[in-house]
């Protein structure tokens, strides 16, 4: 037994979430540093010597940077460290990284990993327009593309190459709203039957309103430190970080040497696997990104869930089991860290009417930023 | 209204100017220091006949900012006869519906302009489908 690899062994202390909507009466900070506090509280009030969070678009629709002083000030932390981490939609993935990486380190012995991101200070179209700055601006964003756009124009090649047609993100887009319906912090709980998908309207040809994520404000927040810290009694009941890995692939889809294949979901999964020691028929349950359903599509084949062409057929698996991005909202830079605490949640057998029937031991959480650009993944459990 | 940068990129806006790599003479479009294919240092420029044929594509309905006069418009996925994909609108469409496989070829539009706040106009390619003749 290796005990010194075991006294820095990762552990998820305390998660914390507010639901996922339009928090027209919160701002930024609010919303961050509540999400901090009810993580810290389920911990046990451990007292963080480290705050890092993950933001997309606070620079632009909150008009606001310097997140770290704004936020973990407000959460009654003032003189720890602090700062953001930016990775478009895996950016609360990234902070939750950093977080391991820096207790894992020993240099640190309890981070907060936090995701926040405010949507409704602006109008709608300000902020879609603010979500396209995760495209290449000079040769994506200046041709008028945005980034569901984008989604539909992988789509497009992917219906044509493999001979389908759109009817095969229905099953993705009705699982996620089935799910989200019993998620008390999902936006979207009223379900969504096969008919309401069919006579939805076709944003961008072939994805439609259902296929794409809806942008919303939300925080949430996971508390890691080092097992050798918490008390023996605890140890066993707490969730393990196994694995962990980001990768990254060119950002504009005109760059891409394969278009239909998501390189970085790819290396960061088998890198993730590879450190927890770990193979894919070993995981009980499945995080993946579904900002838009080409993402699970091209996620599935990525990671060896199915082959080429067959990435919609997501029946076999436990995937996205509290909604997705689909069904509980899409807070950008924060949803990373929701795939996070709702892993904890179902590992934990906390997660009520969401919660899987047979306990999971594994779960392999994964957050892609830039329409697969950044994959970064985490592999969750027990013992 | 962003001039420098407007100015820097000219050459790719108006006449799709990108780079062959001195080393594995892979075609390159945008041009950067370091070839995609090889690796190595990639400084030569080369300019694109301008002919393609559409890749991928899609509407565009919910435009951005500064777009949205233009909606519904497609943009796609244009792979150049030299082998590089190019992301642009597409134009001059009329009746005739977008495909896989079309053969188009860049023309100079207006992408955009400033709102009226100075009245600048930003210029740069699009591509139309091909019509057999002269036109």
């Amino acid at each position: 037994m290796n005990t010194n690899q075991e006294k820095k062994q990762v552990v998820i202390a305390g998660i914390g979430m507010l639901p996922v909507g339009e928090h027209w009466d919160l701002s930024l900070r609010t919303l961050g540093a509540r999400a901090v506090r009810k993580a810290l509280a389920d911990s046990g009030n451990l007292k963080p010597d480290a705050i890092y969070i993950g933001n997309g678009l606070a620079n632009i629709l909150s008009h606001q940077a310097n997140l770290g002083a704004l936020i973990s000030d407000e959460a009654g932390f003032s003189g720890i460290e602090s700062c953001t981490f930016e990775a478009a939609g895996a950016s609360g993935a990234a902070a939750f990284r950093a977080a391991c990486l820096a207790v894992q380190s020993g240099l640190i012995d309890v981070a907060v990993a936090l995701g926040v991101e405010k949507i409704t200070d602006c109008d709608g179209s300000t902020a879609l327009t603010a979500q396209d700055l995760i495209l290449n601006y000079e040769f994506e964003g200046i041709t008028g593309l945005t980034v569901a756009a984008g989604a539909a124009i992988i789509a497009q090649r992917y219906i044509s190459e493999h001979l389908l047609d759109h009817s095969i993100f229905q099953n993705i887009a009705l699982q996620s709203y089935q799910h989200a319906q019993d998620n008390p912090n999902a936006m979207y709980r009223n379900g969504l039957t096969a008919a309401m998908y069919q006579k939805q309207s076709i944003k961008n040809d072939p994805l439609g309103l259902f296929d794409i994520s809806s942008l919303a404000d939300g925080a949430a927040a996971l508390v890691v430190t080092r097992e050798e810290l918490i008390p023996v009694e605890s140890r066993e009941e707490m969730v393990r970080v196994l694995g962990s890995a980001n990768a990254i692939a060119p950002l504009s889809l005109h760059d891409r040497h394969q278009l239909l294949q998501y390189s970085a979901a790819s290396q960061s999964a088998a890198s993730a696997l590879r450190k927890a020691g770990m193979s894919l028929n070993e995981v009980d349950l499945f995080e993946l990104w579904d900002a838009n359903s080409i993402d699970t599509v091209l996620s599935m084949e990525a990671i060896g869930l199915a082959l080429p062409g067959k990435g919609w057929q997501t029946e076999n698996i436990i995937l996205n089991s509290m909604g997705g991005c689909l069904g509980r909202g899409n807070p950008l830079g924060a949803s990373g860290a929701y795939q996070l605490a709702e892993a904890v949640l179902q590992l934990r057998g906390q997660a009520g009417a969401c919660q899987i029937a047979q306990l999971p031991k594994r779960a392999l959480v994964q957050a892609l930023g830039g329409l697969g650009s950044t994959a970064i993944t985490h592999i969750l459990g027990h013992g | 209204m962003e001039a420098p940068r407007h100015w820097r990129l000219k050459k790719q806006r108006y006449s799709l100017t990108g780079e062959v790599c001195p080393h594995c003479s892979a075609k390159i479009f945008p041009p950067r220091d370091v070839c995609p294919e090889c690796g190595q240092e990639a400084k030569t420029a080369f300019q694109f006949s301008g002919k393609g044929e559409v890749f991928s594509y899609t509407t565009i309905n919910d435009a951005p900012s500064g777009y949205q006069e233009q909606a519904p418009y497609a943009v796609a996925l244009v792979k150049l006869n030299e082998g590089p994909i190019v992301t642009a609108q597409l134009t001059d469409l009329g009746a005739e519906p977008v495909r896989i496989g079309m053969p188009v070829e860049m023309v100079t539009r207006r992408i955009k302009d400033d709102g009226n706040e100075r009245g600048v106009i930003l210029y740069g390619y699009k591509f139309r489908p091909v019509i057999a003749g002269p036109r």
